[in-house]
């Protein structure tokens, strides 16, 4: 890939934005459960 | 800020109205536009939060109850640790990041604007939710920033609409967080490899994973507490099989991050600021980063040092000691490479340059006392005293707050077109890191000589120590109205900024006119 | 030269003035106990490693910040890495962390190591005061902040000891292992004693220990070290060390005091006694919350003044001092105080400011109400 298209990838923000949210969700899903225990 | 409204250029858009007056300010999604939201919203806060403060030292000047009963007292040092967290110190460094990461990596917005809206407008509503419970039945939440169960569960009605003003700042610290790793990952400029970056940008990328890994974390224990205290559960309630201790570790788990999350962007702000008034590149760029990222994963593994009396096992004890001991190391390192970065410089002291110089000096002496404080015997004995409210306010106040008005001085002109008054802004600067020290520093020595954290009244060996304190912290909240007058002073007026403004200054932001084009970098630049 | 010569003549005034009674203590307390003596001189090493590195930083620092200025004429160089000089200013911090954290391990392990004690107390925290059982002795008391609220209230001129002074001091002899086994009745509280090095958590639901060993004779003063409410600052902790002997008589004079305690509980008192000493059950444990003119705080306390309770059925008052109310702080006295003390209180509310009922409350109405289930809340 070019120098110029490795810097912008406008293309994948949304994935990007997707899979930080899956991670959030994720983590507040697993506190709650581990406080059941 | 008016002035930026017009300078629209040729590059115009016919093609959808621009709102002006409060809508413009309500449905913006210029990253330009946030950025000064947030900022102001910060700056306020700061007023809040730090006219609670004068409350307590104005208490705390002599021995005995004068001014408040023991219970608003309570709520006045709980609602200063909130607001000043998370109404002051994290949506400052939002509107830094708003109004830089675009501009230092040449993109022309934010990855998503219109969430970059959304993030910034529910601050307000959790801010007005915050500040009116002081009205509310029973009064505002008054079992200290930390929410402690079981105490966190006997409050009133406010302490439920705290938890959900908590959920509020959180949910927009992830989305602003989503928008920052988006967009420096996605839309840095042709060429800007990661590596060439500013460092303000690799503090702020950081910080925005620590904030996306603990946001959710808080969000579950204050669920917890939210649930404990309406519907019958009892996670923390020992009664019902649950642990108050647990609370302390999923808190901790978010919080200790959380104080990384309070000073990385002012490390950030920092590495901009030195470089550009020694006239010499910043040491070390890439273990600055590698530093920084260090910092960022060991505070994942700290957290019980804030729970050294809980009682844990001696294998705890020790495994934590000896965590929070070392993130000295990549702290000591970035000390060294910004000193190493003045040295050989030629340098001036603008007040942008002395704010940073005052940042590196005294925020050390807090990293001494948490470097004390990580010692767990030493902990035993100064923890909940004087000695960890010195540390803590010597990180955040000459650490964070700082650099904040650092950056602000640094970048006002590029925001407003307009130099500040540099006689004003030194005369701010010095009585600001002269009040500061008269206040946190005796309280080392409180601490030391036993006195508690959170108490209205106390025993009468800590009188003078104290005294000294509310003198200061007269003489350092009422400086601050210097600052906003300079603020106000500069939005309105002043000589003429150029593009470059300082004269060492490197980066994209500099290539832009001063005051920035409402729109810039519409088209990337190539760097080489 | 006459104003100068005034000028110090008022600092020199004032200067004695301060010295007179002026506290500058600027290091931890004088220990007074292995452990506490341990700690102190960990923590001078370590400020003499701070205070090392600092001058060496901030020293080279200040000299740049003279001599690389650019009004001096200093040209800036070019340099921007060094990967040796990086190396070292890693690993040589990180030798110095490892000299420090030998000697801490040393005293963590010896801090929780509470094994072959010679005498055991339970400490228990409560909204806001402490209880002290001597678990092999048989001796139980409270112990409550003894100054008046009127130095308080700056209506009166504070004591030497104020805010750290209690009405029933924790006695230990001098010399012996003690340990604590630390827990709470309502919210996290924290027992310390700074000079005798021992500082834990008290955590509902929860027994955690601790140990110390006071190693002279003297009065140990401390504070509850956990936000626990509005009197967090009033529930301090005085242990008295004395000499054995000293400590044996101590014991037997707290079992005498318990036999006539318990005898009271079978007596039946008249209506002044019951309010003289309703009136100092209920400063000691009430007025905090419901204020010493039984008005309250509006919004956080009722008034117990001219309220339904204190004027209604007897039964029903008897029963919220008793229980406690769940969900707030009023908790349940009848853990804390005597029948006789909660008959006493429970009239003096009855017969004080507004309220004239004129209603006796014996002991063994107390006694009665205990074996009742309480109310539904």
């Amino acid at each position: 890939m070019s120098d110029a298209a490795m810097t912008d990838r406008r293309g994948r923000k949304y994935l990007t934005a997707a899979l930080l949210a899956l991670f959030a969700l994720a983590l507040f899903l697993f506190t709650l459960f581990n406080g059941l225990q | 800020m008016s002035d930026v409204a017009h300078a629209h250029g040729h590059d115009d858009h016919g093609h959808h109205a621009h709102p002006a007056g409060f809508m413009r300010w309500l449905t913006t999604t210029n990253h330009k536009d946030i950025g000064s939201l947030y900022l102001i919203f910060a700056l306020i806060m700061l007023f809040a939060a730090g006219a609670m403060a004068l409350m307590i030292r104005a208490e705390l000047f002599k021995p005995g109850l004068q001014l408040v009963h023991p219970d608003f007292f309570n709520q006045l040092t709980t609602m200063h640790g909130l607001i000043m967290i998370f109404g002051v110190i994290m949506p400052a460094f939002s509107g830094f990041a708003n109004w830089q990461v675009p501009l230092m990596l040449g993109a022309p917005d934010m990855a998503f604007p219109r969430m970059n809206n959304w993030a910034f407008w529910i601050l307000p509503v959790a801010g007005v939710l915050l500040m009116t419970s002081f009205l509310l039945p029973g009064g505002a939440v008054a079992g200290g920033w930390t929410m402690y169960p079981p105490l966190y569960i006997q409050g009133g009605i406010s302490y439920d609409l705290t938890i959900l003003a908590v959920h509020i700042m959180g949910l927009s610290s992830i989305m602003g967080s989503i928008n920052i790793i988006t967009t420096i990952l996605n839309m840095r400029a042709p060429g800007l490899t990661l590596m060439k970056m500013p460092l303000f940008c690799w503090t702020w990328l950081i910080t925005a994973y620590l904030l996306i890994a603990t946001m959710p974390v808080l969000a579950g224990a204050v669920t917890m507490l939210l649930t404990d205290r309406n519907f019958g559960t009892h996670f923390f309630n020992a009664a019902g099989g649950g642990d108050p201790v647990m609370f302390q570790h999923i808190f901790w788990f978010f919080a200790h991050p959380e104080v990384y999350i309070l000073i990385l962007p002012a490390f950030g702000i920092v590495s901009q600021i030195i470089p550009t008034f020694a006239r010499k590149p910043l040491f070390g760029y890439a273990s600055m980063v590698y530093a920084t990222a260090s910092i960022a994963i060991l505070s994942f593994i700290v957290w019980a040092h804030h729970m050294f009396t809980v009682g844990m096992p001696v294998a705890a004890q020790l495994f934590f000691m000896f965590s929070t001991m070392l993130i000295a190391v990549p702290t000591g390192v970035k000390v060294f490479n910004w000193v190493a970065t003045m040295w050989r410089g030629s340098m001036t002291f603008e007040t942008p340059m002395l704010f940073a110089i005052a940042f590196v000096c005294l925020f050390t002496i807090g990293g001494f006392s948490g470097l004390v404080l990580a010692i767990a015997p030493v902990d035993i004995q100064l923890h909940d005293t004087y000695y960890v409210v010195a540390h803590f306010h010597y990180v955040l106040v000459s650490g964070a707050l700082f650099s904040i008005f650092a950056g602000v001085y640094y970048w006002l002109p590029k925001w407003t077109g307009h130099m500040y008054n540099e006689t004003l802004g030194k005369w701010h600067f010095w009585l600001s890191v002269i009040g500061m020290n008269i206040v946190f520093f005796p309280m080392h020595f409180l601490g030391l000589a036993g006195m508690p954290r959170r108490i209205p009244d106390y025993a009468l060996q800590f009188t003078e120590f104290n005294q000294i304190a509310t003198v200061g912290a007269f003489i350092f909240g009422f400086s601050q109205l210097l600052f906003l007058a300079v603020v106000l002073k500069t939005i309105k007026g002043g000589a003429k900024a150029s593009s470059k403004v300082w004269e060492g200054a490197e980066g994209l932001e500099w290539t832009v006119p001063s005051p920035a084009p409402y729109h810039t970098f519409e088209t990337a630049p190539v760097i080489k | 030269m006459k104003r100068m010569g005034q000028g110090a003549a008022l600092a020199a005034a004032w200067g004695a003035s301060q010295s007179a009674f002026a506290e500058y203590a600027y290091n931890l307390q004088e220990p007074a106990s292995p452990i506490a003596a341990q700690v102190f001189h960990l923590h001078n090493l370590i400020m003499l490693v701070c205070l090392g590195i600092f001058v060496v930083v901030f020293g080279a620092m200040f000299y740049s910040l003279i001599k690389h200025r650019k009004s001096v004429g200093h040209q800036a160089a070019h340099f921007h890495e060094n990967t040796t000089v990086e190396v070292v200013w890693t690993v040589i911090p990180f030798i110095i962390l490892m000299g420090m954290a030998y000697p801490a391990a040393k005293v963590v392990i010896a801090m929780k190591d509470t094994s072959n004690p010679d005498m055991t107390i339970k400490i228990t925290g409560y909204q806001w005061k402490w209880g002290y059982d001597y678990l092999n002795e048989g001796v139980s008391f409270y112990s409550n902040l003894a100054t008046p609220r009127e130095q308080i209230q700056n209506a009166a001129t504070k004591g030497e000891h104020y805010l750290l002074e209690v009405d029933e001091p924790m006695v230990v002899p001098v010399g012996k292992r003690v340990r604590l086994l630390i827990t709470a009745n309502d919210v996290i509280h924290a027992w310390w004693v700074p000079t005798l090095g021992a500082k834990q958590d008290a955590i509902p639901g929860f027994i955690r220990d601790a140990w110390f060993e006071a190693d002279r004779i003297g009065t140990f003063r401390g504070q509850c070290v956990e936000l626990c409410g509005k009197d967090h600052g009033f529930m301090p902790i005085v242990v008295n060390v004395v000499s054995e002997a000293d400590y044996v008589a101590w014991v037997a004079k707290k079992k005498g005091a318990a036999a006539v305690a318990a005898a009271d509980d079978a007596k039946t008192f008249e209506l002044p006694d019951l309010i003289a000493r309703g009136e100092k059950i209920y400063a000691a444990n009430c007025a905090a919350c419901h204020q010493a003119n039984g008005m309250g705080l509006p919004g956080a306390f009722p008034a117990i003044s001219g309220s339904k309770v204190a004027t209604g059925p007897v039964d029903a008052h008897i029963d919220i001092v008793l229980h406690g109310k769940p969900g707030t702080a009023m908790a349940a006295f009848g853990a804390q105080l005597s029948d006789a003390d909660i008959a006493a209180v429970v009239t003096y509310q009855r017969n004080a400011w507004d309220n004239k009922t004129g209603d006796v409350v014996q002991p063994a109405q107390i006694a009665a109400a205990q074996g009742a289930a309480p109310a539904a809340q």
